[in-house]
């Protein structure tokens, strides 16, 4: 199983590398061949040799730390309270008509929308940033959960009822677990949208991590370290979605349950 | 099987009826029911499809309650699920992201045993049912009839004093269902469990039962109570034998009238007939 996920991740990665490698070279033949040379459209050499100065400055290795421990405190407790909550909306009617009707009346909201008011009540600093990173989270997460959870045949919990589960550790034994396939998907959804408003915050104001350097780079015209950001970006998105696609492949069981393209 | 005098587990229904309400729509799913089952026998409860005989099941399960009568095991008026009452269903109700033992053994973990005794207890279930050697497999590695072994051997390994059995072989080929049947009677015969076994098809209900309860169409109420005095222990054989025949040829009567009656096709009828 885990080798099966180590596997599935090396490849898809290896593959995506490839197609990467492809386009720049493409992209530098291009440039080199129609002699188009503009700071304003730099050649992906000139944005190497701007991705190797920021890591030897220490600029990028920052950013990225601070953009990614952003991103994972919020995507952890975003998940985290989003599968509860979910489960819990999922199965008790009382909960859903109340809790859950809230959560309703929110969930429309963008979470982008939010930052100005994030910034007045909490400030510049980390909180704010993880406290619109969990709000961007949570909702993914919370509807695929309690999504997941309400499609429970009931058959399978008369069942685990009938071998003596009682109602609260059924959500955790049988609710939860059956979930499971659901929960991934949110959390896939919500690892996207982490990266979306971790941008947005760090653009509104922020003192570091690649959407403050992509912004402040803007400021002075810097196109080859603005798309040096966009491009580690877009990297760590795609691992984290290679992973979540791999882990979802690694359950044993899914396979009637959840098919995707992915299948090998 | 040995007649048990204490009928400290019989299951009784009086003027049992249960009314579903849905989407503006009041459909009476039983109505007034009377039975009774004994400790340690083969009941059937046989009815056309869409009678109401698996709400009897689960009212008998504690998983609906019934809407007006009552339903007792023994003294005790039945309230909700327990695990004295063990249920196999038609559709897989097996836990997919659990093996065949994490399956079988998920009662005795409920009821607080330690693992390694867990999945000895469990091992030797998955013997009885032929399934040695498929522990670690999960159910969607297993075919139609061997999630169903799966099923019975978790209901067994928790040892409840019922089994309730809602058309558990329904949807298995006829060469696999015959063999879950004996299977079953076998089981029967050695543990002298209570089963309740609900079926739409009379040679299955003729095949295992004691007792046939015939449903009408619904609302599902007691037609006919028909004992089968067939000798035990039963194997494929007796189908074709005499005694049989006479017992087939009542039931199909009494069946045929409630599916006509659903039917509702008179034309049809009086040609047939």
């Amino acid at each position: 199983m885990k080798q099966k996920f180590v596997k599935r991740v090396c490849r898809d990665l290896g593959r995506m590398s490839l197609v990467l490698i492809v386009f720049l070279v493409l992209w530098q033949i291009i440039i080199t061949v129609w002699h188009i040379s503009s700071p304003f459209a730099p050649s992906p050499l000139e944005i190497g040799a701007a991705l190797s100065s920021s890591i030897k400055t220490g600029e990028l290795t920052s950013d990225v730390l601070v953009s990614l421990q952003r991103a994972l405190t919020g995507f952890v407790s975003g998940s985290l309270i989003g599968i509860l909550v979910g489960i819990l909306t999922g199965r008790v009617k009382l909960i859903d008509h109340t809790i859950g009707q809230l959560i309703r009346l929110f969930r429309p909201v963008p979470s982008i929308a939010l930052v100005p008011l994030v910034i007045v009540w909490l400030g510049l600093g980390e909180i704010g940033k993880y406290a619109l990173i969990f709000w961007g989270v949570f909702f993914p997460v919370w509807i695929n959960a309690h999504l997941g959870a309400a499609q429970l045949d009931k058959r399978i919990m008369w069942a685990a009822q009938s071998l003596g589960v009682t109602r609260w550790r059924g959500l955790y034994e049988i609710v939860l677990p059956s979930a499971l396939p659901f929960v991934i998907a949110g959390m896939r959804t919500g690892m996207a949208v982490a990266f979306v408003v971790l941008v947005a915050a760090e653009m509104a104001g922020a003192f570091g991590g690649l959407g403050y350097r992509i912004y402040i780079s803007h400021q002075v015209f810097r196109v080859d370290k603005m798309i040096c950001g966009i491009f580690i970006l877009g990297v760590l998105g795609a691992i984290s979605d290679v992973v979540f696609a791999a882990a979802v492949d690694a359950i044993p069981w899914r396979r009637g349950i959840l098919e995707d393209s992915h299948a090998p | 099987m040995l007649p048990n005098n204490k009928s400290a587990k019989t299951i009784r229904a009086k003027g049992l009826s249960v009314t579903y309400v849905g989407a503006g729509r009041i459909v009476p799913a039983v109505s007034g029911l009377n039975f009774e089952i004994k400790e340690g026998e083969l009941a059937c409860f046989l009815g056309t499809t869409g009678c109401g005989k698996s709400t009897i099941l689960n009212v008998i399960g504690g998983f609906i309650q019934p809407t007006k009568g009552d339903i007792f095991v023994g003294a005790d008026p039945i309230r909700g699920p327990s695990s004295e009452r063990g249920c196999v269903f038609q559709q897989s109700s097996l836990f997919s992201w659990k093996t065949v033992r994490g399956n079988v053994e998920f009662g005795l973990k409920m009821k607080g045993m330690n693992r390694g005794k867990r999945g000895e207890i469990a091992d030797q279930y998955i013997r009885l049912v032929g399934l040695a050697g498929f522990e670690k497999n999960y159910p969607n590695e297993l075919s139609g009839g061997m999630q169903q072994r799966v099923e019975l051997a978790r209901a067994l390994a928790n040892e409840p004093s019922i089994i309730l059995m809602d058309e558990p072989f329904g949807s298995l080929d006829a060469q696999t269902r015959s063999m879950m049947q004996e299977l079953l009677l076998s089981i029967w015969q050695r543990f002298g469990k209570t089963i309740v076994f609900v079926t739409h098809d009379v040679d299955e209900a003729i095949f295992l039962a004691d007792r046939i309860f015939v449903l009408t169409a619904r609302p599902a109420t007691l037609k006919q109570e028909v004992a089968v005095s067939l000798p035990r222990p039963r194997t494929y054989e007796i189908t074709t034998s005499e005694k049989y025949i006479e017992i087939k040829r009542r039931v199909l009567t009494l069946i045929r009238e409630e599916t006509l009656k659903v039917l509702g096709a008179p034309e049809t009828a009086t040609r047939d007939n």
